[in-house]
């Protein structure tokens, strides 16, 4: 009888503190950034970074760049979100250009939307009068891209009871500012699919 | 005279094969072993590594996750780890993965194979 | 065996000579196997160089022209007089005189100066009687005529005496003037004789051209000076006529940004000769332009006033810029004097790694 007390005790004991582990309420944990991420059919995180690779990798063996023995001025312009989904596309276009600033092959000049910080600084540096005028950045020494990516993402979706199917396709496209033809476009296409 | 004849044979027989084996250049992580190689080359494409990889499926489970590994001259990385990419082959088919190095630097690569649920 | 091997041997040695031969060929030189051109003479700006010949700049001319709409009222008086009233002599008769063209500009030109710039006046708005020195020239003229000038308030004339009939006549003419003004511009010219300094031309200093009245286009005969002997005995002169000179004043809007941009230029096209003093030949001859440039973010908001002494300073250098451009092109200057060192965007070098500081640790 003492013993199977002890015994109840003891399991109970235990149990008890297994039970309060496993209740210790949410776990966080550190992933990995660059792992394939397959939690909704929607668009990801795997999505926005094999776009962006792709693209930069087809952008670098183009003639227009690698036949160069300078690097050009690129300024990047809008893409547009084609697809019903909310889809931050300045984020495909700041990797993008990211990654083709760290090859070192070609050289961005600011775009439209990061005008308003440029005009305020060379306003502070150059009419506040407060800055010695062999330090300052002048206005009207500005240098202009020679080309522009432009480019837009659209997607199909389709879906019954038990599949839904996504597809999308990224374009891209690098347009000479000046002649205003088109040097230089690619796709991507992804598919993704859920079954219930 | 006699003795210059098989050292030249060598040094032929060498120049023509000094790469790397294709399991040598492959990293597998997870549970890979029914994705086989096929066919593993290289070349220097408008001043970028391009890297051609033939991979088949000998099995049922289709979803396989690729990445390249871009090294410099001395084997030391030139660029920070890619995103794992997925693809899709059926059984039995043969699908060709590109990989096209991320700047000039590159001038040796590796292969990694990992699986994803 | 050794037989073969020999025969091997020298095969193998014969193989790799013909075949090290055949890989490298030498390149063609451009030039090689064509005959030297016969008539290929050597380069003005070589021997301008070498013989240390002397070349003048002059400063631009430049001539500004004017219209102006002129009106003129003239009002002459004739007196009928049976008797003799003192203070007029009396003369009858006298015709209105007439308003030659060359006495409106006797009248007028003198008053009118030729600053600039030159207005233009409206037919209706002009009265002599709104201007009250070209009033009272008008009337110490018509006194020195012998007419008396009425004044202008009163209808009447002053009290006859005797039996005088007086016709009046009331002449109103307008027209067109012209104005022109020639003259040297004196501030651009420098900068290009430093050009040809540094370029090793011996450089003389012209003088400068007055210009004389009633010389009209002449003042640009440039052959004339040379023989008047302007140029101090050089044996070139670069001779600039200015083309036209505007002065901008735009407001736009920056994209992307709440701010506007005002832009303030300056800007000059000049015509340069470059004349052999002995023949008249001309060895060079181009159009250069120069334009300074300021820009004032919100200026036309903050009502920005420009230093016309800056745009000209920047105007100046373009202008040489551009001419060094034009002689570099015509072979007179190197280009490295030409070209300004424009700032390239040069791809980054591969990672360059110091292989001897390679370290690989074992397990």
């Amino acid at each position: 009888m003492r013993a199977l007390n002890k015994s109840i005790v003891g399991i109970s004991f235990f149990s008890t503190l297994f039970l309060l582990a496993g209740c210790s309420g949410p776990q966080v944990r550190y992933g990995d950034a660059k792992a394939v991420e397959t939690v909704t059919v929607d668009y990801g995180s795997t999505d926005l970074q094999s776009i962006a690779e792709a693209m930069v990798r087809s952008l670098l063996q183009t003639k227009v760049i690698s036949g160069s023995k300078y690097a050009p001025t690129i300024t990047v312009a809008d893409v547009k979100n084609k697809t019903t989904e909310y889809i931050d596309t300045r984020v495909i276009t700041d990797k993008i250009r990211t990654q083709l600033l760290k090859s070192g092959q070609v050289r961005f000049a600011v775009n439209i939307n990061e005008m308003q910080s440029q005009v305020d600084e060379l306003k502070r540096q150059n009419q506040s009068g407060l800055y010695k005028s062999n330090t300052i950045s002048k206005t009207g020494n500005m240098e202009g891209a020679k080309y522009r990516l432009e480019g837009s993402i659209s997607s199909i979706v389709k879906q019954t009871k038990d599949v839904k199917d996504v597809y999308y396709v990224f374009n891209l496209n690098l347009i000479d500012n000046e002649t205003g033809l088109l040097e230089w476009a690619d796709e991507k296409e992804i598919r993704k699919s859920a079954t219930r | 005279m006699k003795k210059l004849i098989p050292l030249f044979i060598a040094l032929l027989l060498s120049a023509c094969n000094s790469n790397p084996s294709v399991s040598e250049m492959t990293i597998r992580m997870g549970n890979t072993g029914n994705i086989e190689i096929v066919d593993m080359r290289s070349i220097v494409r408008n001043g970028l590594l391009t890297a051609q990889v033939t991979v088949k499926n000998d099995s049922n489970s289709n979803l396989v996750s690729y990445r390249f590994k871009w090294l410099g001259k001395n084997e030391i990385a030139i660029f920070d780890d890619e995103a794992w990419k997925p693809i899709t082959i059926a059984k039995g088919q043969t699908g060709t993965i590109i990989g096209i190095a991320p700047s000039p630097d590159a001038t040796d690569f590796r292969v990694e194979l990992n699986q994803y649920k | 065996m050794c037989i073969k091997n020999i025969r091997f041997t020298y095969f193998v040695a014969f193989a790799a000579l013909t075949l090290f031969g055949c890989s490298s060929t030498p390149p063609i030189r451009s030039g090689q196997g064509l005959l030297p051109n016969p008539f290929a003479s050597k380069p003005i700006a070589e021997t301008i160089k070498e013989e240390q010949k002397s070349i003048a700049v002059t400063n631009i001319f430049y001539k500004k022209e004017g219209a102006n709409v002129k009106y003129v009222e003239e009002i002459s008086n004739k007196y009928d007089s049976n008797a003799s009233i003192s203070g007029i002599s009396g003369s009858a008769d006298k015709p209105a005189p007439e308003s030659k063209s060359s006495d409106t500009k006797d009248i007028f030109s003198d008053i009118q100066t030729s600053a600039f710039p030159i207005k233009f006046t409206n037919v209706s708005d002009f009265k002599p009687s709104d201007h009250p020195t070209i009033q009272k020239d008008l009337e110490a003229r018509l006194a020195a005529d012998g007419i008396p000038v009425p004044p202008s308030n009163s209808s009447t004339p002053s009290a006859p005496v005797g039996n005088i009939t007086t016709n009046s006549q009331v002449v109103k003419k307008a027209g067109i003037e012209r104005q022109a003004e020639y003259g040297q511009l004196r501030s651009f010219s420098a900068a290009i004789r430093g050009l040809l300094i540094k370029s090793g031309y011996k450089v003389v200093m012209a003088n400068t051209a007055v210009p004389v009245a009633n010389q009209g286009d002449d003042f640009f005969q440039v052959v004339e000076r040379i023989k008047a002997g302007e140029f101090n005995g050089a044996d070139y002169v670069m001779f600039g006529v200015l083309g036209e000179m505007s002065f901008t004043d735009n407001v736009d809007e920056i994209p992307g940004t709440k701010s506007t941009s005002q832009q303030i230029g300056l800007d000059l096209i000049v015509d340069f000769s470059l004349i052999d003093t002995k023949t008249y030949q001309v060895v060079a001859s181009f159009l250069a332009e120069g334009n300074g440039k300021e820009v004032r973010i919100d200026g036309r908001d903050n009502g920005f006033k420009p230093s016309m002494a800056k745009l000209m300073k920047q105007a100046s250098t373009t202008l040489a810029q551009d001419v060094a451009r034009h002689l570099a092109d015509q072979n007179f200057v190197t280009s490295t004097i030409a070209e300004p060192e424009i700032g390239r965007n040069y791809k980054r070098n591969p990672y360059s790694d110091d292989a001897s500081t390679l370290k690989i640790y074992p397990k």
